[in-house]
Protein backbone atom coordinates (compact mmCIF):
# COMPACT_ATOMS: atom_id res chain seq x y z
CA UNK A 1 0.00 0.00 0.00
CA UNK A 2 1.38 3.40 -0.96
CA UNK A 3 1.71 5.59 2.03
CA UNK A 4 0.67 9.19 1.66
CA UNK A 5 3.19 11.92 2.32
CA UNK A 6 1.13 13.57 5.06
CA UNK A 7 0.28 11.86 8.33
CA UNK A 8 -3.29 11.35 7.17
CA UNK A 9 -4.49 7.79 6.85
CA UNK A 10 -6.74 6.76 4.00
CA UNK A 11 -7.58 3.24 5.12
CA UNK A 12 -7.65 1.12 8.25
CA UNK A 13 -7.87 -2.61 8.87
CA UNK A 14 -10.52 -3.83 11.27
CA UNK A 15 -10.33 -7.29 12.81
CA UNK A 16 -13.47 -9.15 13.89
CA UNK A 17 -13.69 -11.35 16.98
CA UNK A 18 -13.36 -14.45 14.77
CA UNK A 19 -10.14 -13.07 13.29
CA UNK A 20 -11.28 -11.91 9.87
CA UNK A 21 -9.73 -8.76 8.49
CA UNK A 22 -11.68 -5.97 6.80
CA UNK A 23 -10.02 -3.13 4.92
CA UNK A 24 -12.14 -0.05 5.41
CA UNK A 25 -11.62 3.39 3.96
CA UNK A 26 -11.41 6.21 6.45
CA UNK A 27 -14.61 7.98 5.50
CA UNK A 28 -16.60 4.77 6.04
CA UNK A 29 -14.80 3.90 9.29
CA UNK A 30 -15.46 7.40 10.65
CA UNK A 31 -19.17 6.57 10.86
CA UNK A 32 -18.15 4.68 13.99
CA UNK A 33 -16.94 6.98 16.78
CA UNK A 34 -14.87 4.11 18.18
CA UNK A 35 -12.95 3.62 14.90
CA UNK A 36 -12.75 7.39 14.33
CA UNK A 37 -11.18 7.85 17.75
CA UNK A 38 -8.55 5.19 16.95
CA UNK A 39 -7.76 6.87 13.62
CA UNK A 40 -7.56 10.34 15.20
CA UNK A 41 -5.20 9.04 17.89
CA UNK A 42 -2.90 7.47 15.33
CA UNK A 43 -2.92 10.57 13.13
CA UNK A 44 -1.99 12.69 16.12
CA UNK A 45 1.06 10.51 16.62
CA UNK A 46 1.92 11.19 12.98
CA UNK A 47 2.14 7.56 11.89
CA UNK A 48 1.99 6.53 8.26
CA UNK A 49 1.50 2.85 8.99
CA UNK A 50 -1.77 1.19 8.24
CA UNK A 51 -3.41 0.58 11.59
CA UNK A 52 -5.17 -2.54 12.75
CA UNK A 53 -8.18 -2.15 15.01
CA UNK A 54 -9.29 -5.36 16.74
CA UNK A 55 -12.95 -5.56 17.71
CA UNK A 56 -13.15 -8.34 20.26
CA UNK A 57 -16.96 -8.08 20.62
CA UNK A 58 -18.10 -8.17 17.00
CA UNK A 59 -18.23 -11.28 14.79
CA UNK A 60 -17.48 -11.01 11.08
CA UNK A 61 -21.14 -11.65 10.16
CA UNK A 62 -22.26 -8.66 12.18
CA UNK A 63 -19.25 -6.51 11.28
CA UNK A 64 -20.10 -7.01 7.59
CA UNK A 65 -23.55 -5.58 8.29
CA UNK A 66 -22.27 -2.64 10.31
CA UNK A 67 -19.80 -1.80 7.55
CA UNK A 68 -22.52 -2.12 4.90
CA UNK A 69 -24.51 0.45 6.86
CA UNK A 70 -21.47 2.73 7.32
CA UNK A 71 -20.61 2.55 3.64
CA UNK A 72 -24.10 3.65 2.63
CA UNK A 73 -24.20 6.44 5.18
CA UNK A 74 -20.71 7.71 4.38
CA UNK A 75 -22.12 8.91 1.04
CA UNK A 76 -24.53 11.24 2.81
CA UNK A 77 -23.83 14.31 4.89
CA UNK A 78 -24.24 14.12 8.67
CA UNK A 79 -27.40 16.19 8.62
CA UNK A 80 -28.94 14.15 5.85
CA UNK A 81 -30.71 11.66 8.11
CA UNK A 82 -34.06 12.86 6.82
CA UNK A 83 -33.18 12.04 3.24
CA UNK A 84 -36.06 9.92 1.92
CA UNK A 85 -33.85 7.59 -0.13
CA UNK A 86 -31.65 6.92 2.86
CA UNK A 87 -34.63 6.34 5.16
CA UNK A 88 -36.06 3.84 2.69
CA UNK A 89 -32.70 2.09 2.46
CA UNK A 90 -32.40 1.94 6.27
CA UNK A 91 -35.80 0.35 6.58
CA UNK A 92 -35.12 -2.25 3.87
CA UNK A 93 -31.76 -2.96 5.47
CA UNK A 94 -33.17 -3.78 8.91
CA UNK A 95 -36.30 -5.54 7.65
CA UNK A 96 -34.26 -8.56 6.59
CA UNK A 97 -33.09 -9.52 10.06
CA UNK A 98 -34.53 -11.77 12.75
CA UNK A 99 -34.52 -10.67 16.39
CA UNK A 100 -31.24 -12.51 17.13
CA UNK A 101 -29.42 -10.64 14.36
CA UNK A 102 -31.04 -7.34 15.33
CA UNK A 103 -29.88 -7.96 18.87
CA UNK A 104 -26.26 -8.48 17.80
CA UNK A 105 -26.37 -5.57 15.39
CA UNK A 106 -27.71 -3.27 18.11
CA UNK A 107 -24.98 -4.40 20.49
CA UNK A 108 -22.32 -3.85 17.83
CA UNK A 109 -23.70 -0.36 17.06
CA UNK A 110 -23.58 0.41 20.77
CA UNK A 111 -20.04 -0.97 21.16
CA UNK A 112 -18.71 0.72 18.02
CA UNK A 113 -20.52 3.98 18.93
CA UNK A 114 -22.34 4.24 15.65
CA UNK A 115 -25.05 6.49 17.05
CA UNK A 116 -27.28 6.72 14.00
CA UNK A 117 -27.32 2.93 13.55
CA UNK A 118 -28.04 2.47 17.26
CA UNK A 119 -30.95 4.94 17.05
CA UNK A 120 -32.21 3.20 13.96
CA UNK A 121 -32.08 -0.25 15.59
CA UNK A 122 -33.78 0.98 18.78
CA UNK A 123 -36.58 2.62 16.80
CA UNK A 124 -36.98 -0.47 14.63
CA UNK A 125 -37.17 -2.80 17.63
CA UNK A 126 -39.59 -0.45 19.41
CA UNK A 127 -41.82 -0.36 16.32
CA UNK A 128 -41.78 -4.12 15.95
CA UNK A 129 -42.48 -5.01 19.60
CA UNK A 130 -45.15 -2.45 20.35
CA UNK A 131 -48.08 -4.61 19.29
CA UNK A 132 -46.83 -7.69 21.11
CA UNK A 133 -48.23 -9.01 24.37
CA UNK A 134 -46.20 -8.73 27.54
CA UNK A 135 -45.59 -12.49 27.36
CA UNK A 136 -44.26 -12.23 23.78
CA UNK A 137 -41.94 -9.39 24.80
CA UNK A 138 -40.55 -11.55 27.60
CA UNK A 139 -39.85 -14.33 25.10
CA UNK A 140 -38.08 -12.07 22.61
CA UNK A 141 -35.91 -10.42 25.25
CA UNK A 142 -35.43 -13.72 27.07
CA UNK A 143 -36.77 -12.27 30.32
CA UNK A 144 -38.15 -14.24 33.23
CA UNK A 145 -41.27 -12.85 34.87
CA UNK A 146 -40.14 -12.17 38.44
CA UNK A 147 -43.39 -10.58 39.65
CA UNK A 148 -45.82 -12.40 41.93
CA UNK A 149 -49.28 -12.71 40.35
CA UNK A 150 -50.52 -10.10 42.82
CA UNK A 151 -47.76 -7.61 41.90
CA UNK A 152 -48.45 -8.08 38.21
CA UNK A 153 -52.18 -7.57 38.74
CA UNK A 154 -51.49 -4.37 40.69
CA UNK A 155 -49.45 -2.89 37.85
CA UNK A 156 -52.20 -3.79 35.39
CA UNK A 157 -54.81 -2.14 37.60
CA UNK A 158 -52.79 1.03 37.94
CA UNK A 159 -52.61 1.39 34.18
CA UNK A 160 -55.83 -0.41 33.28
CA UNK A 161 -56.49 1.64 30.13
CA UNK A 162 -53.13 0.63 28.65
CA UNK A 163 -53.94 -3.06 28.86
CA UNK A 164 -57.26 -2.82 27.04
CA UNK B 1 -32.41 -10.24 23.18
CA UNK B 2 -31.48 -10.97 26.74
CA UNK B 3 -28.00 -9.56 26.54
CA UNK B 4 -28.70 -5.95 25.59
CA UNK B 5 -27.22 -3.47 28.06
CA UNK B 6 -29.70 -1.52 30.19
CA UNK B 7 -28.87 1.76 28.38
CA UNK B 8 -29.90 0.22 25.08
CA UNK B 9 -33.08 -1.28 26.60
CA UNK B 10 -33.85 2.18 27.92
CA UNK B 11 -33.28 3.65 24.45
CA UNK B 12 -35.69 1.12 22.92
CA UNK B 13 -38.43 1.51 25.54
CA UNK B 14 -38.33 5.33 25.37
CA UNK B 15 -39.38 5.05 21.72
CA UNK B 16 -42.52 3.06 22.48
CA UNK B 17 -45.86 4.87 22.40
CA UNK B 18 -46.92 5.70 25.98
CA UNK B 19 -49.60 3.02 26.08
CA UNK B 20 -47.11 0.24 25.28
CA UNK B 21 -44.50 1.76 27.53
CA UNK B 22 -46.90 1.57 30.49
CA UNK B 23 -47.67 -2.04 29.57
CA UNK B 24 -43.96 -2.84 29.57
CA UNK B 25 -43.83 -2.01 33.27
CA UNK B 26 -45.31 -5.47 33.85
CA UNK B 27 -42.60 -7.35 31.93
CA UNK B 28 -40.21 -7.74 34.88
CA UNK B 29 -38.97 -5.96 37.98
CA UNK B 30 -35.91 -4.42 36.35
CA UNK B 31 -38.02 -2.95 33.52
CA UNK B 32 -40.50 -1.62 36.09
CA UNK B 33 -37.69 0.04 38.04
CA UNK B 34 -36.22 1.43 34.83
CA UNK B 35 -39.49 2.88 33.46
CA UNK B 36 -40.51 4.46 36.77
CA UNK B 37 -37.07 5.97 37.40
CA UNK B 38 -36.62 9.73 37.25
CA UNK B 39 -33.71 9.28 34.86
CA UNK B 40 -35.84 7.38 32.35
CA UNK B 41 -38.82 9.75 32.66
CA UNK B 42 -36.53 12.69 31.84
CA UNK B 43 -34.83 10.82 29.00
CA UNK B 44 -38.25 10.00 27.51
CA UNK B 45 -39.25 13.66 27.91
CA UNK B 46 -36.14 14.91 26.11
CA UNK B 47 -36.64 12.45 23.27
CA UNK B 48 -40.28 13.49 22.85
CA UNK B 49 -39.48 17.19 22.92
CA UNK B 50 -37.60 16.63 19.67
CA UNK B 51 -40.24 14.69 17.80
CA UNK B 52 -43.25 16.26 16.14
CA UNK B 53 -45.29 13.06 16.39
CA UNK B 54 -45.09 13.42 20.18
CA UNK B 55 -46.32 17.00 20.23
CA UNK B 56 -50.03 17.23 20.80
CA UNK B 57 -52.68 19.81 20.22
CA UNK B 58 -55.40 19.41 22.83
CA UNK B 59 -58.94 20.69 22.67
CA UNK B 60 -61.49 20.92 25.41
CA UNK B 61 -64.77 20.57 23.60
CA UNK B 62 -68.11 22.02 24.60
CA UNK B 63 -69.23 18.51 25.63
CA UNK B 64 -66.51 18.82 28.36
CA UNK B 65 -64.30 16.10 26.86
CA UNK B 66 -60.68 16.42 25.87
CA UNK B 67 -59.56 15.68 22.31
CA UNK B 68 -56.03 15.40 21.00
CA UNK B 69 -54.28 15.37 17.65
CA UNK B 70 -50.55 15.15 16.92
CA UNK B 71 -48.66 17.99 15.24
CA UNK B 72 -47.74 15.87 12.25
CA UNK B 73 -51.38 15.00 11.50
CA UNK B 74 -53.23 18.20 12.27
CA UNK B 75 -55.69 17.57 9.48
CA UNK B 76 -56.97 14.26 10.83
CA UNK B 77 -59.88 14.05 13.26
CA UNK B 78 -58.80 14.49 16.90
CA UNK B 79 -59.04 11.48 19.19
CA UNK B 80 -61.43 11.74 22.11
CA UNK B 81 -59.66 11.01 25.40
CA UNK B 82 -62.67 9.00 26.49
CA UNK B 83 -60.95 7.61 29.57
CA UNK B 84 -61.50 11.01 31.19
CA UNK B 85 -65.11 11.32 30.04
CA UNK B 86 -65.85 7.83 31.38
CA UNK B 87 -63.95 8.04 34.63
CA UNK B 88 -62.83 11.53 35.40
CA UNK B 89 -63.94 15.11 35.68
CA UNK B 90 -65.18 17.17 32.76
CA UNK B 91 -62.87 19.89 31.55
CA UNK B 92 -63.67 23.34 30.30
CA UNK B 93 -60.35 24.92 29.43
CA UNK B 94 -56.59 25.03 29.91
CA UNK B 95 -54.33 27.17 32.03
CA UNK B 96 -50.91 26.12 30.78
CA UNK B 97 -48.73 23.14 29.97
CA UNK B 98 -45.29 21.97 31.03
CA UNK B 99 -43.38 18.71 30.46
CA UNK B 100 -46.47 16.90 29.24
CA UNK B 101 -48.66 18.02 32.13
CA UNK B 102 -51.64 20.32 31.69
CA UNK B 103 -53.36 22.72 34.03
CA UNK B 104 -57.07 22.23 33.36
CA UNK B 105 -60.20 23.96 34.61
CA UNK B 106 -63.43 22.21 35.32
CA UNK B 107 -66.82 23.59 36.16
CA UNK B 108 -68.44 20.38 37.28
CA UNK B 109 -70.59 22.35 39.71
CA UNK B 110 -72.21 24.12 36.78
CA UNK B 111 -70.88 27.28 38.25
CA UNK B 112 -71.25 30.32 36.05
CA UNK B 113 -68.44 32.13 37.77
CA UNK B 114 -65.29 31.09 35.91
CA UNK B 115 -63.06 32.33 38.72
CA UNK B 116 -64.58 29.66 40.93
CA UNK B 117 -63.64 26.71 38.68
CA UNK B 118 -62.04 23.56 40.01
CA UNK B 119 -58.42 23.24 38.98
CA UNK B 120 -56.77 19.98 37.92
CA UNK B 121 -53.35 18.82 36.84
CA UNK B 122 -53.67 16.32 34.03
CA UNK B 123 -51.30 14.11 32.09
CA UNK B 124 -53.24 13.44 28.88
CA UNK B 125 -50.76 10.72 27.81
CA UNK B 126 -50.99 8.53 30.92
CA UNK B 127 -54.53 9.61 31.90
CA UNK B 128 -53.37 10.49 35.37
CA UNK B 129 -55.00 13.52 36.92
CA UNK B 130 -55.05 15.25 40.24
CA UNK B 131 -57.51 17.74 41.67
CA UNK B 132 -55.80 20.69 43.30
CA UNK B 133 -57.17 21.69 46.70
CA UNK B 134 -59.71 24.41 46.21
CA UNK B 135 -58.82 27.96 47.22
CA UNK B 136 -61.39 30.57 48.06
CA UNK B 137 -61.45 33.60 45.83
CA UNK B 138 -61.45 36.88 47.81
CA UNK B 139 -64.71 38.80 47.47
CA UNK B 140 -63.24 42.00 46.09
CA UNK B 141 -61.47 40.29 43.19
CA UNK B 142 -61.38 41.80 39.73
CA UNK B 143 -59.81 38.85 38.01
CA UNK B 144 -58.14 35.54 38.75
CA UNK B 145 -55.24 34.19 36.72
CA UNK B 146 -53.24 31.00 36.77
CA UNK B 147 -49.83 29.86 35.63
CA UNK B 148 -48.13 26.48 35.68
CA UNK B 149 -44.50 25.41 35.50
CA UNK B 150 -41.61 23.43 36.91
CA UNK B 151 -39.14 24.41 39.62
CA UNK B 152 -35.96 22.52 38.76
CA UNK B 153 -34.26 23.60 42.01
CA UNK B 154 -36.66 21.60 44.14
CA UNK B 155 -37.84 19.24 41.37
CA UNK B 156 -41.44 20.31 41.92
CA UNK B 157 -44.35 21.36 39.74
CA UNK B 158 -46.01 24.59 40.82
CA UNK B 159 -49.28 26.35 40.07
CA UNK B 160 -49.45 30.11 40.60
CA UNK B 161 -52.69 31.93 41.25
CA UNK B 162 -52.79 35.70 40.93
CA UNK B 163 -55.84 37.60 42.11
CA UNK B 164 -56.24 41.28 41.35
CA UNK B 165 -58.27 42.98 44.06
CA UNK B 166 -59.85 46.38 44.39
CA UNK B 167 -60.18 48.00 47.79
CA UNK B 168 -62.21 51.15 48.14
CA UNK B 169 -61.88 53.38 51.21
CA UNK B 170 -64.96 55.24 52.36
CA UNK B 171 -65.21 58.43 50.30
CA UNK B 172 -61.53 57.94 49.64
CA UNK B 173 -59.33 56.57 46.90
CA UNK B 174 -59.53 53.12 45.40
CA UNK B 175 -56.57 50.79 45.74
CA UNK B 176 -55.57 47.93 43.52
CA UNK B 177 -53.83 45.03 45.12
CA UNK B 178 -52.27 41.82 43.91
CA UNK B 179 -52.40 38.54 45.81
CA UNK B 180 -50.11 35.68 44.83
CA UNK B 181 -50.46 32.06 45.97
CA UNK B 182 -48.32 29.07 44.99
CA UNK B 183 -49.37 25.44 44.93
CA UNK B 184 -46.66 22.77 45.18
CA UNK B 185 -47.37 19.32 43.73
CA UNK B 186 -44.93 17.69 46.16
CA UNK B 187 -46.58 19.23 49.21
CA UNK B 188 -50.03 19.08 47.64
CA UNK B 189 -50.89 22.39 49.27
CA UNK B 190 -51.10 26.12 48.63
CA UNK B 191 -48.78 28.68 50.14
CA UNK B 192 -49.28 32.44 50.44
CA UNK B 193 -46.57 34.48 48.71
CA UNK B 194 -47.68 38.08 48.89
CA UNK B 195 -50.48 40.58 48.85
CA UNK B 196 -49.59 44.13 48.11
CA UNK B 197 -50.93 47.39 46.82
CA UNK B 198 -49.93 47.52 43.21
CA UNK B 199 -49.90 49.99 40.40
CA UNK B 200 -50.27 47.06 38.04
CA UNK B 201 -53.92 46.41 37.60
CA UNK B 202 -56.04 44.32 35.31
CA UNK B 203 -54.33 41.52 33.54
CA UNK B 204 -54.54 41.69 29.83
CA UNK B 205 -53.45 38.07 29.45
CA UNK B 206 -55.15 35.24 31.26
CA UNK B 207 -52.62 32.47 31.76
CA UNK B 208 -48.96 32.79 32.57
CA UNK B 209 -46.67 32.48 29.53
CA UNK B 210 -44.00 29.93 30.42
CA UNK B 211 -40.37 30.18 29.27
CA UNK B 212 -37.65 27.68 30.21
CA UNK B 213 -40.17 25.75 32.33
CA UNK B 214 -39.70 28.04 35.34
CA UNK B 215 -40.30 31.63 34.23
CA UNK B 216 -43.96 32.68 34.10
CA UNK B 217 -44.97 35.94 32.45
CA UNK B 218 -48.02 38.12 32.61
CA UNK B 219 -48.92 41.40 31.03
CA UNK B 220 -50.21 44.06 33.38
CA UNK B 221 -51.73 47.48 32.82
CA UNK B 222 -49.67 50.06 34.65
CA UNK B 223 -52.24 52.57 35.90
CA UNK B 224 -50.02 55.57 36.53
CA UNK B 225 -48.05 55.25 33.29
CA UNK B 226 -51.06 54.13 31.25
CA UNK B 227 -49.14 51.43 29.43
CA UNK B 228 -48.69 47.70 29.35
CA UNK B 229 -45.88 46.08 31.29
CA UNK B 230 -44.54 42.55 31.35
CA UNK B 231 -43.62 40.97 34.67
CA UNK B 232 -42.01 37.59 35.15
CA UNK B 233 -42.36 35.33 38.15
CA UNK B 234 -39.47 32.94 38.75
CA UNK B 235 -40.80 29.64 40.10
CA UNK B 236 -37.45 28.74 41.68
CA UNK B 237 -36.84 31.83 43.82
CA UNK B 238 -40.50 33.02 43.76
CA UNK B 239 -39.47 36.59 42.90
CA UNK B 240 -40.93 39.05 40.39
CA UNK B 241 -38.91 40.92 37.82
CA UNK B 242 -39.58 43.23 34.89
CA UNK B 243 -39.19 42.36 31.23
CA UNK B 244 -38.82 45.26 28.76
CA UNK B 245 -41.42 45.78 26.05
CA UNK B 246 -40.41 46.30 22.41
CA UNK B 247 -39.72 49.84 21.28
CA UNK B 248 -42.88 50.64 19.43
CA UNK B 249 -45.01 53.64 20.31
CA UNK B 250 -47.83 52.39 22.39
CA UNK B 251 -50.89 54.53 22.13
CA UNK B 252 -53.19 53.49 24.87
CA UNK B 253 -56.91 53.74 25.18
CA UNK B 254 -56.91 57.15 26.81
CA UNK B 255 -54.56 59.05 24.62
CA UNK B 256 -54.84 58.00 21.05
CA UNK B 257 -55.52 61.64 20.34
CA UNK B 258 -51.77 62.07 20.64
CA UNK B 259 -51.45 59.60 17.83
CA UNK B 260 -53.76 61.65 15.70
CA UNK B 261 -51.58 64.68 16.16
CA UNK B 262 -48.41 62.77 15.35
CA UNK B 263 -49.53 61.08 12.23
CA UNK B 264 -52.28 62.98 10.57
CA UNK B 265 -54.32 59.85 9.97
CA UNK B 266 -55.97 57.65 12.56
CA UNK B 267 -53.38 55.26 13.93
CA UNK B 268 -53.41 53.10 16.99
CA UNK B 269 -51.37 50.20 18.27
CA UNK B 270 -52.93 47.86 20.80
CA UNK B 271 -51.28 45.10 22.72
CA UNK B 272 -53.40 42.00 22.30
CA UNK B 273 -51.67 39.22 24.11
CA UNK B 274 -48.51 37.85 25.61
CA UNK B 275 -47.56 34.27 24.85
CA UNK B 276 -44.66 31.97 24.08
CA UNK B 277 -43.39 30.64 20.77
CA UNK B 278 -40.53 28.18 20.65
CA UNK B 279 -39.40 29.07 24.19
CA UNK B 280 -39.40 32.77 23.40
CA UNK B 281 -41.70 35.46 24.70
CA UNK B 282 -44.14 36.51 22.04
CA UNK B 283 -46.18 39.69 21.97
CA UNK B 284 -49.17 40.29 19.74
CA UNK B 285 -50.03 43.81 18.71
CA UNK B 286 -52.74 45.27 16.53
CA UNK B 287 -52.35 48.32 14.41
CA UNK B 288 -55.43 50.12 13.18
CA UNK B 289 -54.91 52.54 10.35
CA UNK B 290 -57.72 54.08 8.35
CA UNK B 291 -60.05 51.13 7.92
CA UNK B 292 -57.31 48.55 7.84
CA UNK B 293 -56.04 46.61 10.77
CA UNK B 294 -53.27 44.08 11.03
CA UNK B 295 -51.82 41.94 13.76
CA UNK B 296 -48.10 41.94 14.43
CA UNK B 297 -46.30 39.07 16.11
CA UNK B 298 -43.14 40.01 18.01
CA UNK B 299 -40.64 37.65 19.60
CA UNK B 300 -37.92 38.37 22.13
CA UNK B 301 -34.94 36.56 20.61
CA UNK B 302 -32.69 36.94 23.60
CA UNK B 303 -34.44 36.61 26.92
CA UNK B 304 -34.67 39.87 28.85
CA UNK B 305 -32.91 41.96 26.19
CA UNK B 306 -35.05 44.86 24.96
CA UNK B 307 -33.16 45.27 21.71
CA UNK B 308 -33.78 41.65 20.77
CA UNK B 309 -37.52 42.14 20.24
CA UNK B 310 -38.16 41.60 16.54
CA UNK B 311 -41.37 41.66 14.57
CA UNK B 312 -41.73 38.18 13.20
CA UNK B 313 -44.72 38.65 10.98
CA UNK B 314 -47.78 40.66 10.09
CA UNK B 315 -51.21 39.18 9.60
CA UNK B 316 -53.73 41.28 7.73
CA UNK B 317 -56.32 38.51 7.20
CA UNK B 318 -59.46 40.14 8.57
CA UNK B 319 -60.66 36.91 10.17
CA UNK B 320 -57.64 37.20 12.42
CA UNK B 321 -56.91 40.89 12.73
CA UNK B 322 -60.45 41.85 13.78
CA UNK B 323 -60.51 39.25 16.51
CA UNK B 324 -60.63 40.41 20.09
CA UNK B 325 -57.67 38.29 21.09
CA UNK B 326 -54.93 36.51 19.17
CA UNK B 327 -52.92 33.95 21.10
CA UNK B 328 -49.87 32.01 19.88
CA UNK B 329 -50.08 28.24 20.47
CA UNK B 330 -46.95 26.71 19.03
CA UNK B 331 -44.21 26.83 16.46
CA UNK B 332 -43.75 23.77 14.32
CA UNK B 333 -40.23 23.61 13.00
CA UNK B 334 -40.94 20.65 10.77
CA UNK B 335 -43.66 22.40 8.82
CA UNK B 336 -42.20 25.87 9.35
CA UNK B 337 -45.50 27.21 10.53
CA UNK B 338 -46.95 28.96 13.54
CA UNK B 339 -50.19 27.92 15.16
CA UNK B 340 -52.31 30.49 16.92
CA UNK B 341 -55.86 30.91 18.02
CA UNK B 342 -58.35 33.72 18.00
CA UNK B 343 -61.06 34.64 20.49
CA UNK B 344 -63.97 35.31 21.21
CA UNK B 345 -64.98 33.07 18.43
CA UNK B 346 -62.46 30.33 19.02
CA UNK B 347 -60.59 29.30 15.89
CA UNK B 348 -57.17 27.83 15.26
CA UNK B 349 -55.08 29.27 12.44
CA UNK B 350 -51.79 28.21 10.93
CA UNK B 351 -49.37 30.71 9.48
CA UNK B 352 -47.01 29.35 6.84
CA UNK B 353 -43.67 31.11 7.39
CA UNK B 354 -42.44 30.34 3.87
CA UNK B 355 -45.55 31.30 1.92
CA UNK B 356 -46.47 33.99 4.46
CA UNK B 357 -50.04 32.80 4.34
CA UNK B 358 -52.71 32.28 6.99
CA UNK B 359 -55.19 29.43 6.81
CA UNK B 360 -57.85 28.37 9.26
CA UNK B 361 -57.34 24.88 10.63
CA UNK B 362 -60.31 22.67 9.89
CA UNK B 363 -60.81 20.25 12.74
CA UNK B 364 -62.85 17.35 11.42
CA UNK B 365 -65.44 15.97 13.80
CA UNK B 366 -65.01 18.70 16.39
CA UNK B 367 -67.44 21.52 15.82
CA UNK B 368 -67.20 23.40 19.04
CA UNK B 369 -64.43 23.78 21.55
CA UNK B 370 -63.68 26.26 24.28
CA UNK B 371 -60.01 25.68 24.88
CA UNK B 372 -56.90 24.66 22.96
CA UNK B 373 -53.36 24.03 24.16
CA UNK B 374 -50.13 22.48 22.97
CA UNK B 375 -48.63 19.69 25.06
CA UNK B 376 -46.02 16.99 24.59
CA UNK B 377 -46.32 13.30 25.37
CA UNK B 378 -44.65 12.36 28.61
CA UNK B 379 -44.93 9.91 31.47
CA UNK B 380 -44.26 12.50 34.16
CA UNK B 381 -46.26 11.16 37.13
CA UNK B 382 -48.89 13.13 39.00
CA UNK B 383 -49.66 10.57 41.62
CA UNK B 384 -47.09 9.24 44.02
CA UNK B 385 -46.90 5.52 44.46
CA UNK B 386 -49.48 3.91 46.69
CA UNK B 387 -51.76 6.88 46.17
CA UNK B 388 -53.79 5.46 43.31
CA UNK B 389 -57.47 6.10 43.18
CA UNK B 390 -58.97 2.85 41.95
Amino acid sequence: MASSSSSSLSRVVVKSSDNNLFVVNKKVASQSQLLKQCIDNMEEKGTNDVILIPLSNVTSNILTLVLEYCEKHADFADDDNNNQELKQWDHEFLKKFDYATLNSLTMAADYMVTKSLLNLCCQFIADSIKDLTVQQIRQIFDIKNDFTPQEEADIKNENAWAFR
Amino acid sequence: MGSLPIDVISDILARLPVKYLLRSKSVCKSWFTLITSKHFINFHLRLNTLSSSDKLLLFSSSDHSLYSVTFDSLESPPTKLSYFSDNGPSFSGFGGSCNGLLLCFSNDNNNNDASNNDVYLVNPSTFQYRKIPKLKVPKSHVCVNYGFGYDHKTDDYKVIRIVILVYGCEDGPVFNAREVMVYSLKANSWRFIEEKISDYATLASRNGALVNNHLLHWMFWCISKKEHRISSFNLCNEQWSEIPMPDYVEIGLDNHRKGLECNGDYKKIDVLHLGVLDERLCLLTRKVQNNMCDVGMWVMKEYGVKKSWVKLLNISDLNVSRSLKVVPIAYSERYSEILFRTEKELNVFRYDLKKKRTTRLEIPGLSNFDGVSACIRSIVPLICHGEIDA
